[in-house]
């Protein structure tokens, strides 16, 4: 009865993705969307668009996802096995890295990024656990307090806003908008790791549709936000700020003086779905092949001391999210992309195989 | 062994199991006219004292017995014994015995191979009690007492349908505690009952003392500081849960029933609940999750803001808080752990004093260290306010034991935020969020009705934060099952 069958519901399912990508979208998401100019907003649309073409496919071959041996052979599940573990790896330590020097910064000047780091993934680690069902439920649960807060917070600061000022745009250009929106599907990729927990759904055929509305919630308050970024710096004083948005909180304040600031409550609400984020990122490392295992957990034990030792690395003053970052984009990203296209590829050669026994 | 014809046997098999138990009393006397018959009588002497006997149904017949032909007398056992006993013979010394140590009485006849039970009023106890630790302004005033089927009755006086069954089960191999479970027959999820006695029996324990130690055995996550089963000691509140679709799990000698399944929500409802208006139900219910937050937290958010995040508070108040901690020697770390362990020792000072010295106590810590403290400078006056807000939040959480879980998480959460501030205190929320989503009690979501929206069936009962008014409270929480979800619909032509 009740939790016995080990699944989701649909609407899990959107809170879990929605919780997964908004702090990442309101830290890094809207400086970029808000700082590229109207380009970068028209690019971003479009990415959406291309997004939700990609998530389309994502969720029709979704089995293949599931089941690699059997649509791609033994070669083709260590290839999507490999492919997505080294993305979680790089990815993880991106967040990881970002979020060290967020809370450094802003937080904890006197304590070390890689201490920070190792706290920050050993409670994302234990918080967020295995079971699908416990990730599900921590989701709904903190959705709507997360939202709230966030949505709030960023009511309060629009009588900061100027309004959006025509100057300091720059010319539309065909190439700067493409360019945007590539970017907005490479750093979308993350979605290309639902398939692996959409046969844990009990309402299969809602998914695409929930999930759909679930990016184009995200997408409303990145855009919502940048506007938000715009009005209050203008175009080229977003560019100058390196978390735009940690900025706009330090000037918003609650009615009436009760509290002097409300940044910290921004960024906590902030580091908890940045927490989640990381989170998803180990559960999805350790459920990739393995599924709810129990006992020692050392899938994910390795992954996270794989995710730390990336954050701590330095090369020539560029840092584990410079550095991962262009990999995750330029190398990564096509190559979830080809992937995908492979389980196209792969799930309807199965099917005509099929087809033709029958026949 | 089986209880013998020759009632020299069974007195010699008595007086070997009971040697050194002074307190079993073994008379034996002749009964019927002259030459007699050899009759024993078995029984504790507090459970069943003399003049019990003489006044009860027993004491009677045994008297008609005086006056029988002893060839009479087995018959007349044999056919009456039963009847007048009520609950049937025994052929076994092993039933007698444990018969007899149960409270009743046991009687042998010499030439007769079955031992009567004869009903008592059984071991000493303190009657039907005053619900002491959920005390309502509103509603019965009573509560369980001690014997399981006093209690059994409580609840049955407040269901009479013969749908609410009462299954007893013995646990405890040397003890032989009666337990109950206590449960709608038509509400229940069957499961849900056989997974609970699967639980219940698969220790094997000397003794069973209170129902505390049956949840502690039965429940799952035994490492979780939230308690998983939901103890009450008010019939009213248990027969209201019964009708919900949940089982009451009832133990002898134990003035506390546990109510299963259990979640998150449900000990934050205070019986009267249903009996006051929802205005004010769910004013109280806002202060009760207000409290649950202020326990947690309070204490952790005023170190977080005091040692990294002054720039938060309104720069009038960051002056006023640094002028009151001038002087204190020590840390606001410190100030908070000794004052929150000041306040625990003297809440348990005052629950272990007896009666009048109890509430004296409260007065003596309070006004007496407090005070001391704060004009000895060796804690500053708001940390005695933030304590105090943190002590008054965990006593306005209705269930003790789940009050309890919020003290414990407490002392964390003062560490992480006194220590690392806001991020240790979101470290700790979504470590305490990750644990209370995986928590399940019986396999339902202890978030519920927060999770989980559409499992089996569940839909709105409009009785969670906050509660609708009675007219709509028409649908049966997701304990019950799915076909006996609505509880109350209105008459048709009204």
């Amino acid at each position: 009865m009740f939790s016995d069958n080990g699944m989701i519901s649909s609407r899990q399912l959107k809170r879990q993705m929605v919780l997964s990508f908004l702090g990442v979208l309101l830290l890094l998401g809207t400086g970029e969307a808000a700082g590229g100019g109207g380009n970068a907003l028209l690019g971003f649309f479009l990415g959406i668009l291309l997004l939700l073409a990609y998530l389309f496919l994502l969720v029709r071959t979704a089995e293949v996802y599931r089941a690699p041996e059997k649509y791609l052979g033994l070669p083709g599940k260590w290839l999507l096995t490999g492919g997505y573990l080294s993305y979680l790896a790089l990815s993880g330590g991106v967040l990881l890295e970002e979020i060290s020097r967020v809370v450094q910064i802003y937080l904890l000047p006197s304590v070390p990024q890689p201490v920070i780091g190792a706290v920050f993934l050993g409670a994302a680690f234990l918080g967020m656990g295995q079971k699908i069902q416990k990730r599900g439920r921590l989701a709904e649960v903190s959705y709507p307090w997360v939202l709230g807060i966030f949505l709030l917070l960023l009511l309060l600061s629009v009588p900061h806003l100027h309004g959006i000022p025509a100057e300091g745009m720059e010319p539309w250009k065909a190439r700067e908008v493409s360019r945007a929106a590539v970017q907005v599907l490479a750093s979308g990729t993350a979605v290309s790791l639902l398939p692996f927990i959409l046969g844990r759904v009990r309402e299969q055929d809602a998914c695409f549709r929930v999930l759909r509305r679930g990016i184009w919630l995200l997408a409303l308050i990145t855009l919502g936000t940048a506007g938000i970024l715009v009005g209050v710096y203008g175009w080229k004083g977003v560019q100058q700020l390196e978390y735009p948005i940690l900025n706009l909180m330090t000037g918003t304040g609650i009615p009436g003086g009760f509290l002097g600031r409300v940044d910290i409550i921004w960024l906590a609400v902030l580091l908890f779905t940045l927490l989640f984020a990381m989170g998803s990122i180990l559960f999805y490392g350790a459920w990739i092949g393995a599924g709810e295992s129990r006992g020692i957990p050392w899938r994910r034990l390795l992954l996270a001391a794989g995710i730390w030792l990336l954050s701590l690395i330095r090369w020539r003053e560029n840092t584990a999210a410079k550095i991962c970052g262009r990999l995750l984009r330029d190398v990564w990203a096509p190559a979830l992309l080809g992937i995908t296209l492979l389980a196209v590829w792969a799930k309807r050669r199965v099917e005509h195989g099929t087809e033709k026994k029958t026949n | 062994m089986k209880v013998s014809e020759n009632i020299q046997r069974n007195e010699t098999y008595i007086r070997q199991a009971c040697r050194n138990c002074d307190d079993v009393i073994l008379r034996s006397m002749k009964l019927g006219k002259n030459p007699g018959k050899n009759c024993l009588l078995v029984y504790v002497e507090a459970a069943a004292g003399n003049e019990l006997l003489e006044q009860s149904l027993i004491g009677r017949f045994l008297n008609r017995l005086y006056d029988m032909e002893p060839k009479e007398l087995e018959n007349f056992v044999a056919e009456n014994g039963a009847g007048l006993s009520g609950t049937g013979t025994f052929e076994t010394m092993e039933d007698a015995m444990a018969c007899m140590l149960s409270g009743n009485a046991v009687f042998f006849l010499d030439g007769y191979g079955k031992a009567v039970k004869i009903a008592s009023k059984g071991y000493p106890g303190m009657g039907v009690l005053k619900a002491e630790s959920e005390k309502t302004l509103r509603g019965s005033k009573e509560g369980f007492s001690e014997s399981v089927k006093q209690n059994t009755a409580l609840i049955r006086k407040r269901i009479r349908s013969t749908g609410l069954k009462v299954e007893e089960i013995t646990l405890g191999a040397r003890s032989d505690t009666v337990a109950a479970l206590v449960y709608m027959e038509e509400l229940i999820y069957p499961d849900l009952l056989d997974k609970i006695k699967q639980r219940l029996q698969a220790w094997e324990i000397d003794g069973v003392l209170d129902t505390g130690m049956l949840e502690q055995l039965a429940e799952e996550d035994w490492l979780s500081p939230f308690p998983q089963f939901e103890s009450t000691e008010r019939p009213d509140r248990a027969a209201m849960e019964a009708l919900n679709g949940r089982i009451i799990l009832l133990c002898d000698n134990s003035p506390m029933g546990v109510i299963l399944p259990t979640t998150f929500n449900s000990f934050l409802k205070s019986t009267e609940d249903r009996y006051n208006r929802f205005e004010i139900v769910c004013f109280q219910r806002l202060i009760r999750y207000g409290a649950v937050l202020a326990t947690l937290l309070f204490s952790g958010i005023y170190l977080a803001v005091i040692n990294f995040h002054t720039q938060i508070l309104p720069t009038n108040l960051i002056l006023s808080f640094a002028e009151a901690r001038k002087g204190v020697p020590f840390p606001s770390l410190v100030e908070i752990l000794l004052m929150e362990l000041a306040f625990e020792l003297i809440r348990e000072a005052g629950v272990r004093m007896p009666g009048p010295l109890g509430g004296t106590i409260g007065i003596v810590g309070g006004l007496i260290i407090g005070d001391a403290a704060v004009s000895a400078n060796l804690v500053s006056p708001m940390t005695v306010v933030v304590v105090a807000v943190s002590a008054l939040s965990s006593l306005a959480i209705p269930n003790e034991e789940f009050s309890t879980a919020f003290r414990l998480l407490k002392y964390g959460f003062i560490l992480l935020g006194g220590l690392a501030g806001c991020f240790g205190l979101v470290l700790g929320i979504f470590l305490l969020a990750g644990h209370l989503a995986g928590l399940e009690s019986f396999r339902i979501p202890y978030l519920m009705p927060f999770v989980g929206k559409g499992l089996e069936g569940f839909h709105d009962e409009k009785d969670n934060i906050f509660r609708g008014p009675f007219h709509l409270l028409k649908s049966r929480p997701v304990y019950a099952r799915r076909s006996q979800r609505i509880r109350m619909k209105k008459k048709e032509g009204a």
